[in-house]
């Protein structure tokens, strides 16, 4: 990693800048959204990208401790994720990257999803990610 | 199938977190185009690049007319860069590192 932000650093020009846009981990939770409203009914597994996320991490400050990145402007934000049944949002969590599944289970999650469906028209599954967008410029 | 961001939040950040006008941006692991495509009318040039030649045949084909002219996509990793240096303004790491 820290090899690719020292290219990353060669192609940009002196004050250019970094942007490291990330997700990260926290077990973000799975609600069922439709009508206004939304219902927590469980959380996704994404201690798979644990060491990636705390390496990346560690590159990012090896960087600027060596002084070719500095300075640093931090934003956190939630992205939306939806899915219209519990099978299409399973496939997407295992196709990732860092493979990640439904907790307390795909069933749990089913059971409620189901039972909501057949009560309204426009119900999702919705997981919102927090995510990360730090800027860092070249020296 | 899985929507992803319809409140356009990732694009409003992007635009928030620096001005894109008139600047090159490198953005490394632009997938399928679809952060790109959000964000690639602002700078004067985003070349986009991906390990993988299947998402990248996405980002070709899904590449809006608008944006054909000054949007570019390239299969290359983050390790070896295949521009010169100094060659950006902006190099976005797209959930990459």
């Amino acid at each position: 990693m820290v090899d690719a932000l020292k290219e990353s650093w060669r192609v940009l020009h002196q004050g250019g800048v970094l942007l490291d846009f990330r997700p990260l981990v926290g077990s973000p939770p799975i609600e069922i959204a439709g009508g206004g409203s939304a219902q927590e009914v469980g959380s996704v597994d994404d201690r798979a990208a644990d060491g990636d996320s705390a390496a990346a991490d560690a590159a990012i400050e090896t960087v600027t401790k060596s002084g070719i990145f500095y300075g640093e402007t931090k934003r956190q934000f939630q992205v939306a994720h939806y899915w219209d049944s519990v099978e299409e949002m399973s496939e997407y969590l295992g196709s990732r990257r860092h493979r990640m599944s439904i907790l307390p289970s795909e069933a749990h999650v089913r059971e409620f999803f189901d039972r909501t469906v057949r009560t309204d028209a426009r119900i999702r599954l919705r997981c919102r990610w927090r995510n990360q967008l730090h800027a860092y410029a070249r020296l | 199938m899985v929507e992803i961001d319809p409140e356009g939040i990732e694009s409003r950040e992007l635009l928030a977190a620096m001005d894109f006008k008139d600047t090159m941006v490198l953005e490394v692991g632009c997938g399928d185009g679809r952060l790109t495509f959000k964000y690639g009318a602002v700078p004067r040039r985003v070349v986009g690049i991906e390990p993988s030649a299947s998402p990248l045949t996405n980002a070709h084909s899904n590449c809006p007319t608008a944006l054909s002219s000054h949007v570019h996509f390239v299969q290359a990793t983050a390790m070896t860069l295949p521009f010169r240096d100094h060659s950006f303004d902006v190099v976005l790491l797209a959930k990459s590192l």
